[in-house]
């Protein structure tokens, strides 16, 4: 059975949450801090280079996924997706087109993955394995521009597989970090 | 309420990505046979051959080589790239490109092996060598 609409348990369970209210300042509140939080972590992961001890060009951990982790469980679609836009719009001032080309086809081919997957979680899928899927997803939509950019289909083969490896590690990490954030939000309580 | 603790589907994930990226691994990198040939790539267009074993450039670009040394210089997209080689290897030297993952990837010599510098859209591609197993890799 695959609920491709959100159930009426799972409506009355979200609609509990504080995140996930009908006062519209307090969602525009919310997107904007979760927005900012985001671009911070964006930043900070400069200071993590993590390509030094994994021989891959170009591997980071990507922990503003645990910002849109959170955001896919937490709160609504339409403020996720402003989320993780503007987030990349804002970066990718810094970093420049191509990257911004590269961030923004990842993170939105991660959010789609991701969101399907929330469909099920607790029930088949905890926050890691989400996170893990969008890792992996993130990392096939930036060869995929990759490939698109140099028009050479070899990209595909010699740098996925390692980029996969290394996607698992990340989507875990971010994965547990954005796991008591959630909880926290959500109450606490089991 | 949440869970913390993992689900299934979580391990399920983890073993399918770890086939997918081992099965592949294991095709195309097991036969590690040293390249012949570097191709530096534009557009999907080879813009430049090396022979790795001598040097010898095939290109309209200005190149130099010294001691055995073979450095290939010009510019692409509005980036200046200088490309390296020697001993049989291949790398970008240096770059003015943004994230210079180009020359972070360092060098390269196995057959099949590439570098890319995307930004200025220029590739380098190792091939050639003994016993050949391509038929894997070439899709398009």
């Amino acid at each position: 059975m695959i609920p491709i609409s959100l159930s009426d348990d799972r409506r009355r369970e979200l609609s509990s949450k504080p995140s996930y209210s009908r006062n519209v300042s307090r969602r525009i509140a919310y997107a904007a801090i979760f927005t900012a939080l985001a671009i911070a972590l964006s930043f900070l992961e400069n200071y993590f280079p993590i390509g030094l001890f994994i021989p891959v060009p170009g591997v980071k951990i990507g922990l503003a996924n645990i910002v849109t982790v959170f955001a896919i469980i937490m709160l609504r679609v339409p403020d996720t997706l402003a989320i993780i836009i503007t987030r990349c719009l804002v970066v990718g001032l810094f970093t420049g087109p191509v990257s911004l080309l590269f961030s923004l086809t990842g993170a939105l081919m991660a959010w789609i993955v991701m969101t399907v997957m929330s469909h099920w979680t607790d029930r088949f899928f905890s926050v890691v394995g989400i996170s893990i899927g969008g890792a992996l997803t993130h990392s096939f939509g930036q060869i995929c521009v990759a490939v698109f950019l140099l028009k050479d289909w070899n990209i595909m083969f010699y740098y996925l597989p390692f980029l996969l490896l290394v996607s698992i590690f990340t989507g875990a990490i971010t994965g547990f970090a954005a796991m008591p954030v959630i909880k926290g939000f959500s109450g606490g309580r089991e | 309420m949440l869970k913390t603790h993992l689900r299934p589907g979580d391990f399920i994930i983890v073993v399918l990505a770890l086939i997918v990226s081992l099965v592949l691994i294991g095709k195309v990198f097991l036969p590690g046979k040293t390249a012949s040939v570097a191709e530096i790539v534009s557009d999907g267009e080879i813009i430049a051959t090396i022979d790795l074993s001598t040097g010898r450039v095939e290109s309209d670009l200005e190149s130099s080589s010294v001691n055995g040394v073979t450095e290939i210089s010009f510019v692409s997209s509005g980036y200046h790239l200088t490309i390296e080689c020697r001993d049989g290897r291949v790398r970008f030297k240096d770059s003015d490109c943004p994230d210079r993952v180009c020359v972070n990837t360092g060098f390269i010599s196995l057959s099949g092996q590439i570098a890319a510098c995307v930004p200025a859209g220029i590739l380098i591609r190792v091939t050639g060598g003994s016993s050949e197993s391509d038929p894997d890799i070439i899709i398009g």
